[in-house]
């Protein structure tokens, strides 16, 4: 017994727990600012904070700000209602996704340039399979709105 | 220093989901969820790397007295871990503005209003791994059969802990959430089906329910 409480007592491999923590905080930071920059919102407020980032786009881009190239690497869909509409039907945020499932989404030449307007286009799905509502381009989504639709 | 590590990480977690929740806007900010969510994920991770590793430690795999040292102490240390970054993931719900989730409904399973079953599972997950890590820490005051039928609560509280992630979590629709899920999961599932097929021959030599020695420090 005596044995064994030496035993569990010992520390070793101290730079392994070290390590393990490190990446475990560096995971989480990196979740933590990828979840933040997939919110719908942050790419509207990022249009409005950052405007030089526009400038830097390609001619071709579209003029639409919610068509950042932020907003599509992270797969976010372009429109922020179908993103609200999408995120009330799901009982929380929009999904989130990484870098990696940007392929699925179009270039951004091939976002429709009008993403918000009355008739409803397409809109290209790159989230979730669930069914998209009907939706209601009137509605801006307000932030508030995105957040009381968070779940857990 | 796993726990002292532990308590240092979590600690600190709690600071800074403190700081996002103090910093970010009353009204559009999402800091403090986003860190929840974003802690959850981390600790489950850390959790299932704890179960595999300690599944792996009972196989033998590593190689000599070295490899089963190192296995054994990123077992304990994933374990601990888990534990940090749960703690700080039902902080910051605890702290979020928008949610309004109490101690109570944290602590005890089944009492959220928020998908109660769901919210129920992963605080029962929560709980049991409180359990394993204080026999853990209790090890050397206790019997080796009873540290080790409490330390096989990690199983379960495991199952609880996916099941709450796909349940509750808001990201489970998601393509990567769901991988994630998944090949967590079927990882650790076949792991047990091969120890559980394998008793006879895994530790040949040595009682099949008996834990293997190092595990009473683990």
């Amino acid at each position: 017994m005596s044995n064994g409480r030496r035993r569990f007592a010992h520390e070793r491999h101290s730079a392994l727990k070290l390590a393990i923590a490190g990446i475990s905080v560096v995971g989480l930071v990196g979740g933590w600012v990828g979840l933040n920059r997939a919110h719908p919102d942050f790419a509207v407020a990022e249009a409005a904070v950052l405007p030089a980032v526009t400038a830097t786009l390609p001619p071709a881009s579209a003029p639409d700000p919610t068509a950042l190239p932020s907003a599509t690497a992270t797969a976010a869909p372009p429109d922020p209602t179908a993103t609200a509409t999408e995120t009330a039907a799901s009982g929380g945020h929009a999904p989130v996704d990484t870098p990696t499932a940007a392929p699925d989404s179009p270039s951004p030449t091939a976002v429709p340039p009008t993403a918000t307007p009355p008739p409803p286009t397409p809109i290209p799905r790159t989230a979730t399979a669930t069914p998209q509502p009907s939706p209601t381009p009137t509605e801006e989504p307000t932030p508030a709105r995105v957040r009381v639709s968070r779940g857990s | 220093m796993s726990w002292k590590l532990c308590a240092v990480v979590a600690a600190g977690l709690i600071l800074a989901a403190a700081f996002a929740r103090l910093t970010q806007d009353p009204d559009t900010g999402t800091a403090s969820w986003d860190f929840s969510r974003a802690a959850a994920f981390t600790g489950y991770l850390l959790l299932w790397g704890s179960v595999v590793a300690g599944v792996t430690l009972h196989h033998r795999v590593a190689p000599g007295p070295t490899g089963q040292s190192v296995l054994l102490e990123g077992h304990r240390v994933f374990g601990a871990l888990a534990l940090a970054f749960v703690i700080a993931h039902v902080f910051a719900l605890l702290i979020d503005p928008v949610v309004p989730f109490s101690i109570v409904d944290v602590t005890v399973p089944f009492t959220s209003g928020y998908r109660p079953l769901a919210v129920g599972a992963g605080t029962i997950a929560l709980w049991l791994l409180v359990v394993v890590l204080a026999s853990t820490a209790l090890a050397g005051a206790m019997g080796r059969t009873a540290w080790w039928r409490i330390h096989l609560l990690s199983y379960p509280a495991y199952v609880l802990a996916l099941v709450h992630g796909i349940t509750s979590g808001t990201d489970s629709g998601s393509t990567l959430a769901l991988s994630l899920y998944i090949a967590t999961g079927a990882v650790a599932a076949g792991l047990v089906v091969v120890r559980l097929a394998g008793r006879g021959w895994v530790a040949a030599g040595q009682p099949a329910s008996d834990p293997p020695a190092l595990t009473r420090s683990g």
